[in-house]
């Protein structure tokens, strides 16, 4: 994007008094610029700089809203945040009143300086740097400001809101710094609560989420990032093993309207717990006889115990909701008849429960010993797994239900476990702790390999056909794109293949529904931010909606959408808060950056996770981790650098921009 | 441990790798300034002002949290850390109100102490007023926002130490002050860690403190109410307490204090106090001159020793009196009145728990809190931590949060912990054998187990879903328990007010000695009292000389003989089976002397101490106050408080602690001992004592408990006795009985007494500070139960036992269970102890709604 100036991430660009038409592109750069229908953005004020996309912003007036933001937002909990942003507040009044002398702008100068060295958390640590950018780049200003004696321009229009990097990069909104805060604190019982603002799913999410914050956590600048999956964890089977009284509902039932929700996976328990948290009754449709959807009958139970899940389940069915297994929508009930019985919107969150197909020959053919890998782990926990007793096992995939296909054979009783896969181990998607511990457990690996036949003796697999790859360009996805090497077919004996290699979604829930669109992967089309789809009444999220993801996007989509749900019966207009609007602007621009150099003393290592050993692994569904004890959540919680920052947007009526 | 290697300022250190910086610092003595940090919280952070520069690090770090690495590189004197140290405490004198002319904390304050030691004399950065909300309507606590520098000590030790979690941080940014967690009046255990903890004056004493601090001198004495003996400073001037103060790292409590421990020292000097002897005239009781009352006392106590032997006379000691009072106490009856028939209520009441305790139970039951602090399972039975003995509740809580220990509690009632407890176990009353063999049953399983046959035996035949139905504890709960104690390397027992005051207490102390030989833990017995442990080990028992030695034991009665220069009467007890009270009724004893004890409300059968006082010819009440029983008397000698007076207190743990004079005794009053040692004299007796160092001198020489202790050794931590515990492991068969249950068919509900957190005893009583807390008594009754009988919360009841009844409010609450209501003992207006005749019962009672 082109801009007028920019300090953010300690790049200097500046086009002042520049033609226009010279700026020079800045890639790295991405400040959105329409803020929504009605509003642009024009400037951009935050943790890591100033960025101005026009010339009408009076630099001494943003800087003074800005630390009014931060001080108001600051959480009281250090002396230099709370006391320290609270002087500097004053000398900008002072200065934007026209009453400002020189001697203040010394005085602000090193203020910002110690007070972002000093602080406890980082908006105490982040703010004051863009001051010192706008002292910095923009003195002039200040220096009118001060020799004029004139109040500055105070009329353009400020929003602002804090974030976090773990907190921008969880799709769920979850206040992290906070609940890690909680569990330092040894109040794990309030941390929960904090999480079930976000999602009520913390005991499978701790156990099997794909932690996307992780990967956007500032203390792996400094060595590792910080436990937050598994804390989370820690705060619910604190209140688990501790049997204490657990939230009530006090809402329960208080609205009139019927809202149904199509399966009974993250999504749909979460849009369930939200909706009946808001007083709604739910009824949640379920085709399967269990509840969690994927984490019930894909994420095996040595992940998530089948119990555990089950008592998680139980506290949303607290909340208000029934649930109806058993109970498939699109052929004896469907939305309409629903529609007829009462309800008033509907949430469909069914998933993606059918396996792709690989491409190779025979795998329609209903060999024995062929295995598609969903329905592989779903007879594990609701018939019988499928036997695979001093067997050869193949694996063909790379993602984390390969992983799962693989680590379950392990406690079958399987003779070896194979993973076939495509590329090379860097490029493999499964989580890289998932593809470590399936190591431990003694599975193999050959990359660089796809499927081409199905090799059997009388209906009976006893191999696989390969063919070697290299890689070559990279595709869409930026990885390099696997290219077959000719004549390289190569046969790995097996007695068992199962194919992992990805979900396809089923659709029948829509029979009888008029005007609901589909892309070209068979997902559910929807607006992106309400989750609302073409009919009105019908909402959606999850893999139905996003095609095979994570469990986290799930809960993110379903609590939004369970708002949107909120808005549209209740008779609002369907759309998102200035909040949102403004977490939609800094997950664009990024609240993470991987290449800052964060200023702490490095070495003091993660918590290591507890696990059980190797002979309780093999011939066994025991939960592999065992959780941290009070003393390591503590000690893990407390490397945690409350990394809690603000942005604050300018924004100019017009809903056109240049770009 | 692991070891690490670092420098600071430039001085190479090693250090335990699970400390932080400022520890290792510290333990080198390199000084780095502080605030926030106290060492027995968890550290905060919030100051900033013990920031230190780490090399290879761009930003300055805390040194409290931060913890020790290997090859680190500490400087704590960059000119960079000194330069924000500097900013952060100007930082807090922006909003800091310099009064420090009217400022209670003035003379002990950090934020003084710091501002001076780092210079600061000058202030120029300003920040916009905020206005603040002083909170002076929190009772004895008073919040002065202008004040606080929200450091967050008042809210960590308040959720650490003390489990109530009643404080948060309101509002954001410069508007932030501290508040309720329900921004509601305060209503907490008012223990007031907070105000102990805080820096500055923003924490105070809802009793104003008029006095300067340099002008209060602290005389180091034990708290004079419960059975923990916290170490206590009385802070005075000029013949004034004017305040409760304590140290940390310093005796059991670590400067940790409950409310009446903190603020329950009003009663020293209120105007009840009695001044001058009393005697009665009529149906009055009117002063005399402490020669007076002595005459008449001696003259009367040697006419009936003449007339109807010395053991006519009967002398009841006390759980609150020192040492040295109940041993020259029972020296006195012994040697001068020629009687044994001495004794304490303790003894009186469940003698098992006073005289038997070394005899029956073999475990050593008196310990050191060592054994909690030191354990992985702590398994409380019978008890209420947190509100019985709560220092005990914090010892705890901080040993769940250092060690990871798990909580087990186990209780008739639903009594609960802060935090909560890793299991709660509500048992039926009386089933409490079956529920504890049920667990050993379950232990055990089918694996071969140490034990004698018999006991294996007996195992053999109890069946857990039989166990489970009885003591309405589930199987389940049961094997979870018992299987965590399996895993336990150091388990801990921790038995209460119920078990002792149990009609089947020693029956669960016995099948607890079992369940503890299994699992290789030990016992904890609470004691009720400040001295209920050194009364018996005094021998202030009919039938035990000091030290436990048995009076019918010709070489005890030898040595005595030897010790106290006479011959000792053969017999002991009076009636066996009965105590003095029953003996009194029944007219075998004419006079009684009662020192510091309030029998009519404290004996387990109000109705029948009445009585006997009713009867007596002669009563003889030594005490501070007219209590209930002195009403009766017809001589009251009064009693200097234990802040005027020197003496020894022994603890639950067994260990010895001095209390010293801090002021001039109030009126006439003397020490007991003192007037114990004139009227024994007066009586012909030979008592050669000046000093309380002389009488301790005895009881070390006398009682090989005491034995090799000096009276100027007891320091701070004072001398734990040297009581032996038993290496041997003895199991017994104890099987369940049932229990009588005393009520007629409409009385459904169980009745249990016991103590609330504001009272104990009838000290508690005289404090307005207390009576300001709790001052009414209540019952306590589920909800489900008060829906049958349509109570609600603070209605007028009547509570009718087979044996009286009493009129009371209702506290309607899910800590009893349903069929069980409890009322606290020792409230004057609403004696509990009205409604119970005998100790081996379970009483019944029936709730009638009183009309309006």
């Amino acid at each position: 994007m082109k801009v007028l100036f920019s300090s953010w991430n300690d790049e200097i660009i500046d086009n002042r008094g520049v033609d226009p038409a010279n700026w020079k592109d800045t890639p790295k750069l991405k400040l959105p610029t329409d803020f929504d229908k009605e509003n642009n953005i024009t400037a951009f004020i935050g943790w890591s700089g100033i960025i101005l996309l026009k010339d009408n912003i009076n630099i001494v007036d943003m800087s003074t809203r800005f630390i009014e933001k931060v001080q108001r937002e600051s959480c009281g909990k250090c002396y230099s945040g709370r006391i320290g942003t609270a002087v500097m507040q004053k000398i900008l009044r002072k200065i934007s009143s026209g009453e400002g002398e020189e001697a203040d702008l010394t005085q602000l100068e090193a203020l910002a300086e110690n007070i972002s060295k000093a602080s406890k958390c980082s908006i105490g640590q982040t703010s004051p740097i863009s001051i010192l950018h706008a002292l910095k780049y923009f003195r002039d200003d200040f220096v009118i400001a001060v020799r004029d004696k004139k109040p500055v321009s105070n009329s353009t229009r400020y929003e602002s809101k804090w974030t976090a990097p773990c907190y921008a990069a969880c799709s769920t909104g979850m206040d992290i710094p906070t609940y890690i805060e909680f569990i330092k604190e040894w109040r794990p019982l309030e941390s929960l609560k904090r999480i079930r603002e976000a999602s009520p799913m913390a005991a499978s999410l701790g156990r099997a989420c794909f932690h996307p914050c992780e990967k956007n956590c500032r203390r792996e600048n400094v060595e590792r990032a910080i436990s937050i999956c598994k804390l989370k964890r820690f705060a619910w089977d604190y209140e688990d093993v501790h049997s204490v009284s657990k939230p009530v509902n006090e809402n329960k039932h208080i609205k009139e309207d019927k809202v149904a929700v199509f399966g009974a996976g993250p999504a749909g328990l979460s849009a369930a717990y939200y909706l009946a948290l808001r007083g709604y009754g739910v009824t949640l449709f379920e085709s399967l006889p269990v509840p969690g959807g994927m984490v019930g009958v894909g994420i095996p139970q040595y992940r998530v115990p089948k119990e555990v899940l089950q008592r998680e389940v139980d506290f949303i069915i607290d909340m208000g909701v029934e649930i109806k297994y058993n109970t498939p929508i699109g052929k004896d009930i469907t939305i309409p008849k629903l529609r007829e019985q009462g309800y008033k919107a509907f949430f469909i969150s069914t998933g993606a429960h059918i396996s792709k197909k690989m491409g190779a020959e025979g795998e329609d053919a209903g060999y024995d010993g062929f295995v598609r890998g969903i329905d592989y782990l779903r007879d594990c926990v609701i018939t019988k797994c499928y036997d695979v007793r001093d067997k050869r096992v193949i694996v063909v995939g790379g993602g984390n239900v390969a992983m799962d296909c693989c680590r379950t054979p392990v406690r079958n009783g399987a003779k070896e476990v194979t993973v076939v896969y495509r590329r090379t181990k860097k490029e493999l998607p499964a989580d890289p702790h998932e593809v470590h511990e399936s190591e431990v457990e003694g599975v193999k690996y050959i990359f660089l390999a796809a499927p081409k036949r199905i090799v059997t003796e009388n209906g009976k697999v006893t191999g696989l056909e390969c063919l070697k790859m290299e890689l070559g360009e990279p595709d869409a996805s930026g990885r390099r794109k696997p290219v077959e090497v000719k004549g390289s077919e190569f046969i790995v004996p097996a007695d068992i293949i199962i194919q992992a290699i990805g979900q396809d979604c089923d659709l029948s829930i829509l029979n009888g529904v008029d005007g609901v669109k589909l892309t070209k992967w068979q997902t559910i089309v929807a607006d992106p931010d309400t989750f609302q789809t073409d009919v009105p009444d019908i909402f959606t999220g999850g893999d139905v909606f996003n095609g095979p993801l994570t469990i986290v996007d799930a809960c993110g989509n379903a609590k939004r959408a369970a708002e949107s749900i909120d808005q549209y019966l209740s008779g609002s207009q369907v759309a998102l808060s200035v909040d949102q609007k403004l977490d939609k602007v800094i997950k664009k621009l990024g609240a993470y950056n991987k290449e800052e150099k964060v200023g702490k003393k490095a070495g003091w290592e993660r918590v290591p996770m507890p696990t059980i050993e190797m002979d309780r692994r093999v011939g066994s569904f025991d939960e592999v981790e065992t959780g941290y004890t009070l003393q390591q959540a503590i000690e893990e919680a407390s490397r945690c650098m409350r990394c809690y920052q603000i942005g604050m947007v300018a924004l100019e009526k017009g809903n056109s921009n240049e770009q | 441990m692991k070891k690490v290697t670092l420098t600071i300022d430039g001085k190479k250190i090693v250090a335990d790798s699970k400390k932080t910086v400022l520890e290792a610092a510290a333990e080198n003595d390199i000084y780095i300034p502080t605030m926030c940090y106290l060492k027995k919280l968890n550290p905060i952070g919030s100051c900033r002002v013990c920031l230190v520069d780490i090399e290879g690090a761009d930003d300055p770090m805390t040194s409290c949290q931060l913890p020790v690495m290997e090859g680190m590189v500490v400087s704590t004197k960059s000119d960079r850390v000194i330069e924000l140290r500097q900013l952060m405490v100007k930082l807090i004198l922006v909003n800091h109100p310099v009064d420090c002319t009217v400022c209670e904390r003035s003379g002990e304050c950090r934020l003084q102490d710091i501002t001076y030691e780092f210079g600061i004399s000058r202030q120029d950065l300003k920040a916009e007023p905020v206005e603040r909300v002083k909170k002076y309507d929190w009772k004895l606590i008073r919040y002065n926002p202008y004040l606080c520098v929200l450091c967050e000590r008042c809210i960590m030790v308040c959720h650490e130490v003390q489990g109530v979690s009643t404080y948060k941080i309101k509002n954001n940014g410069f508007r932030s002050v501290i508040d309720t967690v329900d921004e509601k009046p305060l209503d907490c255990d008012f223990c007031g860690q907070c105000i102990a903890v805080c820096p500055v004056g923003a924490m105070s004493s809802g009793l104003v403190l008029q006095a300067r601090s340099w002008e209060l001198n602290k005389v180091r004495s034990v708290c004079s109410y419960c059975g923990v003996g916290c170490p206590i400073n009385l802070d005075v001037k000029k013949g004034k307490v004017y305040r409760v103060t304590s140290d940390d790292n310093i005796g059991i409590n670590n400067g940790n204090l409950c409310a009446m421990g903190r603020f329950g020292y009003q009663f020293i000097d209120t105007e009840d106090r009695i001044k001058t002897p009393l005697i009665r005239k009529g149906d009055r009781l009117v002063p005399a001159s402490w020669d007076e009352a002595l005459k008449l006392v001696s003259a009367k106590f040697k006419e009936i020793k003449n007339s109807h032997g010395g053991d006519a006379i009967a002398g009841i000691g006390s759980e609150r009196a020192s040492n040295e009072d109940n041993y020259l106490f029972q020296k006195f009856f012994r040697t001068v009145l020629v009687s044994h028939n001495i004794d304490n209520l303790l003894n009186m009441e469940n003698s098992s728990f006073g005289s038997e305790v070394f005899e029956k139970f073999d475990l050593p039951i008196i310990n050191s809190t060592e054994y909690i602090t030191k354990s992985d399972i702590i398994f409380t039975f019978g008890a209420d931590a947190c509100e019985e003995n709560p220092v005990i509740g914090n010892i705890i809580r901080v040993t769940m949060r250092d060690r990871e220990a798990r909580l087990i509690v186990g209780s008739s009632r639903d009594v609960g912990f802060r935090p909560p407890p890793d299991f709660r176990m509500v048992y039926k009353y009386g089933t409490e054998v079956l529920l504890i063999n049920g667990i050993i049953k379950s232990i055990i399983g089918s694996r071969e187990s140490e034990g004698i046959k018999e006991f294996l035996d007996y195992l053999k035949g109890i069946k857990l879903e039989d166990v489970s139905s009885r003591t309405s504890v589930s199987k389940d709960l049961i094997k979870a328990i018992s299987l965590s104690l399996i895993k336990s390397k150091s388990p801990v027992i921790l038995c209460g007010r119920e078990i002792y005051k149990h009609p089947r207490g020693v029956e669960i102390i016995h099948a607890l000695q079992n369940l503890a030989n299994i699992i290789n833990g030990n016992i904890i017995l609470y004691r009720e009292y400040c001295n209920s442990q050194g009364v018996n080990d005094m021998g202030v028992l009919p039938d035990k000389y000091p030290g436990y030695k048995n009076v019918a034991d010709l070489e005890a009665k030898g040595d005595f003989e030897k010790v106290w220069g006479v011959t000792l009467p053969v017999k002991g007890r009076m009636t066996a089976g009965r105590n003095i009270i029953d003996d009194v009724v029944d007219g075998k004893i004419k006079a009684l002397y009662i020192m510091g004890e309030d029998i009519v409300l404290r004996s387990h059968n109000g109705n029948q101490a009445r009585e006997a006082l009713k009867k007596i010819d002669f009563l003889i009440v030594q005490d501070m106050f007219l209590s209930e029983t002195a009403l009766f008397a017809d001589v009251v000698f009064p009693s200097a408080s234990f802040s005027e007076r020197e003496g020894t207190f022994t603890n639950m743990e067994g260990r010895i602690q001095k209390i010293n004079k801090a002021i001039e005794p109030i009126g006439e009053s003397r020490a007991d001992w003192v007037i114990i040692k004139e009227l024994a004299n007066k009586m012909g007796g030979s008592f050669k004592y000046s000093f309380t160092e002389d009488v301790f001198k005895e009881i070390a020489a006398a009682i090989p408990l005491y034995g090799g202790i000096t009276y100027s050794s007891i320091k701070n931590n004072g001398k734990l006795a040297n009581y032996q515990s038993q290496s041997k492991k003895k199991f017994r068969v104890v099987q369940h009985s049932e229990i009588e249950s005393i009520g007629d068919s409409d009385m459904p509900f169980i009745f249990l007494s016991g103590n609330t957190f504001f009272h104990l005893g009838t000290l508690s009583r005289k404090s307005a500070a207390m009576n300001m807390l709790t001052s009414e008594c209540i019952v306590e009754i589920n909800p489900s139960d008060a829906e049958k009988l349509k109570i609600n919360d603070k209605d007028t009841v009547t509570v009718k036992s087979k044996n009286g009844n009493i009129t009371i409010k209702t506290k309607v609450t899910n800590k009893s269970p349903q069929g069980v209501v409890f009322i606290p003992v020792n409230f004057e207006n609403a004696p509990a102890n009205i409604l119970t005749n005998k100790k081996d019962a379970v009483i019944r009672v029936k709730i009638i709604k009183n009309e309006q």
